[in-house]
């Protein structure tokens, strides 16, 4: 009230305080198993998942590529690519392919200037909760569904991040250890251990050793798509082929598995399983 | 109750499926934190399933199953509409127009068919054909929101996320609505499945015909299987290091859990597609490796294997429908498109003893109108949008076959007798289920809503 009922002012005032700054891990687990074993008491804060948009923000953010401008036309960014080829039935044809901005530094804005087509959801933030833009929501659901793990584990946003990170952490470390050491801090803001670093270093020579056994083919990015529809006049099934122009020309991918190495690609890897952790996908 | 921990953080969707005895036990424990727990019914009740078979583009009722001799005798005479709202298209001079097609009587209890459902004449006296449902849209992504989700704007939830919340799934390998669409989407979209505001866990399933049956279910090139497994062992390594430090957050179990359940999927869904597993004669059944019918064949036969495996709701789409002219050649083609499939899963069922438990419906977003523009050439018209008069056939489920329920007008314009509204039908189809529309509701944007939006009836004559 002081302060002209500046909500600004409230909201500095809690998330500076000492109450909003604590962590959700309490710091004597015995006693809290004991006296609070389901969490009822809120002894500790309740972990929360980061929402679908901060999630591939976060993604963004830590792989150095997320571009912070502020307002200005929708943007479109990678989606999974069969979804965005999915033909749709509008009046009396099919709606053109989604296809995406094709410069990286567009397509790599804040979640919140992405283009949203009601008709087209992009899957990844479908299956993370976000709710549709038909409907106001005055809270989120964060349930946890299986198709979540396919997006965050194989899908188009997660992976290239993971690569884009890898590509970081090498060009800012010169050594491997370094690079444990860096990725822990960008991505789930802490040191790692000593036997975490011990066990990364393990895992990414595993990798490299299958990558190099598995060398990997080029994706060609499709030119045009085969589009069929059921005709409404002969009932047939007829089909033709729709150009995707972005991707004929003019469509500046991002790094792609084929662009790197074995070693590189292991150490995506391990990028890929820390943007999957409960540590990065949780706030504590 | 703690307001920050959410009620419902389990494992959903796709879920908690295949092995995992711990996981499934804790789940089954505390039905009220896991979304598709199996659950009683409202009340007893045979059907347990259901398999919507969805003719997108609006089916004429005139040249299916709802013969008008008025339409023969009056053909190319002229013709008024007394409501805009009627049909879609307005404008110019109008006739009526009769249909291309034959009709014959089938059965023992004589249902009226045209030619061209020349398999399903066989379970003619299983079917019970509804003629009284209405709708409120004549175009169509609102008419098909209406049907699949009770509104005609998009972003409710859709009939099977409404059966998945009512009656959960008992089987959690599987989600409880899955959704077998065209390669085509529907106008409106993947809107046609939502979950709209009930937990995503209750969303359709789409198993695409085509490419990728569930989107990004195989990791991207260059990751082996083997590649994955060890990710995924480091990963369950680093997760349950950090769960040791919150030991009241079921849901980063579940989060644990839930990546080993996506792993094996992997494996399984192959399997769950390969129809070639099925016999010879199976497969012939169903019209699967020729045309027209393989398509529709595939989603019928894939329909009955997902409603053994415990799936409760499979929506099966066919487009299409909109014949606007040239309805001899588009219908007919149609009909044949899925008549085998539909009469073989029907006689397929009833063989395997799954009828009775197992509700069918065919349908589309509305019906068609007895007139169409007056300067088409005969021979090569079709028919408009019509909210008023359309036909619903039922199957199983409980719903006794060899009958009409309900009637449309001479021309086929409306319906006349036992006409209900879309959403009594919505309520009789839960009904069917064991579900109480008024008891089935979930509180969202300050209210408690239900699938008929404002309460409905329960067809008597149906359910009777």
């Amino acid at each position: 009230m002081e302060n002209g009922w500046s909500l600004k002012k409230l909201h500095t005032l809690i998330v500076t305080s000492d109450a909003y700054g604590r962590s959700a891990r309490h710091s004597d687990l015995d006693a809290l198993r004991k006296a609070d074993p389901n969490g009822t008491l809120l002894a500790a804060f309740p972990v929360r998942r980061l929402n679908a948009e901060e999630m591939r923000d976060a993604m963004l953010a830590v792989s150095g590529e997320l571009n912070p401008a502020l307002g200005g036309p929708p943007v479109f960014p990678e989606i999974n690519l069969e979804a965005a080829l999915q033909p749709r039935y509008v009046m009396s044809g099919v709606a053109p392919a989604y296809q995406p901005s094709p410069r990286p530094e567009d397509r790599h804005r804040r979640t919140l200037y992405s283009f949203r087509m009601r008709g087209l959801p992009d899957p990844m933030l479908e299956v993370f909760n976000r709710p549709n833009a038909d409907l106001s929501c005055e809270r989120r659901d964060s349930t946890t569904v299986t198709p979540q793990v396919f997006s965050l584990l194989n899908g188009v946003q997660s992976n290239q991040r993971a690569l884009a990170l890898a590509r970081r952490l090498e060009k800012e470390t010169a050594e491997p250890t370094q690079r444990i050491a860096r990725a822990y801090e960008l991505v789930l803001g802490r040191q790692a251990t000593d036997a975490e670093t011990t066990r990364a270093l393990t895992h990414i020579a595993k990798l490299t050793a299958m990558h190099r056994e598995q060398p990997v083919q080029p994706v060609a990015l499709p030119k045009s798509v085969c589009r069929s529809m059921v005709g409404e006049m002969t009932g047939e099934v007829h089909e033709w082929d729709e150009p995707l122009d972005i991707f004929a020309d003019g469509f500046v991918p991002d790094l792609q598995p084929w662009d790197v190495g074995p070693e590189t690609r292991a150490l995506a890897d391990f990028c890929l399983v820390l943007f999957n952790s409960n540590s990065f996908l949780y706030l504590e | 109750m703690n307001p920050l921990c959410s009620r419902r953080k389990f494992i959903g969707g796709m879920g908690a499926m295949l092995g995992s005895l711990a996981l499934r036990d804790r789940l089954l424990a505390d039905v009220a934190t896991n979304p598709l727990a199996a659950r009683a019914p409202h009340f007893p009740t045979k059907a347990k399933a259901c398999i919507f078979l969805y003719m997108e583009g609006g089916p004429s009722h005139m040249d299916t199953f709802d013969p008008k001799p008025e339409l023969v005798k009056r053909h190319m005479q002229p013709f008024t509409k007394d409501s805009k709202f009627v049909a879609a298209m307005d404008t110019g001079a109008r006739v009526l127009v009769r249909s291309p097609f034959q009709f014959r009587e089938t059965g023992k209890s004589g249902l009226w068919m045209c030619e061209h459902f020349d398999q399903l004449a066989r379970v003619a006296d299983d079917l019970c054909i509804y003629r009284g449902c209405q709708v409120d849209s004549v175009d169509h992504p609102t008419a098909n929101f209406q049907m699949n989700t009770g509104n005609r704007f998009s972003g409710d939830a859709g009939l099977g996320s409404w059966v998945s919340y009512g009656l959960g799934t008992v089987n959690e390998n599987l989600p409880s609505f899955v959704v077998l669409p065209e390669e085509s989407f529907p106008q409106g979209g993947t809107t046609n499945w939502s979950n709209g505001f009930l937990p995503a866990a209750h969303q359709g399933t789409p198993l695409r015909p085509k490419g990728s049956p569930i989107l990004d279910l195989y990791p991207p090139a260059g990751t082996t299987v083997a590649m994955q497994r060890a990710n995924l062992d480091l990963l369950a390594e680093m997760n349950r290091e950090q769960l040791a430090n919150h030991p009241a957050a079921d849901e980063l179990r579940a989060r644990l859990d839930s990546y080993e359940l996506a792993f094996r999927m992997q494996a399984q869904v192959p399997d769950l597609l390969d129809l070639s597993k099925e016999d010879k004669r199976t497969l012939d059944a169903y019209g699967i490796g020729r045309e027209p019918t393989d398509s529709f064949g595939r989603k019928c036969l894939l329909a009955r294997r997902l409603i053994e495996r415990g799936v409760r709701l499979v929506q099966a789409w066919s487009g299409g429908w909109d014949s606007h002219s040239l309805i001899a050649t588009a219908h007919a083609q149609r009909i044949r498109a899925v008549d085998q499939p539909m009469a073989a899963l029907i006689a397929d069922l009833k063989q395997r003893g799954l009828l009775d438990s197992t509700l069918v419906v065919w349908g589309g977003e509305f019906g068609r109108s007895p007139d169409n523009k007056a300067r088409t050439k005969d021979g090569e018209f079709g028919r408009d949008h019509n909210a008023k008069a359309m036909n619903i056939v039922l199957a199983g489920g409980g719903v006794r076959g060899g009958r009409y329920v309900g009637a449309t007008d001479d021309l086929g314009e409306k319906a006349i007798e036992v006409a209900h509204p879309v959403k009594d039908l919505h309520v009789t189809l839960l009904h069917l289920l064991g579900l109480d529309d008024n008891k089935l509701t979930y509180f969202h944007g300050g209210r408690f809503k239900q699938l008929s939006q404002t309460g409905g009836d329960v067809i008597k004559e149906i359910v009777g």
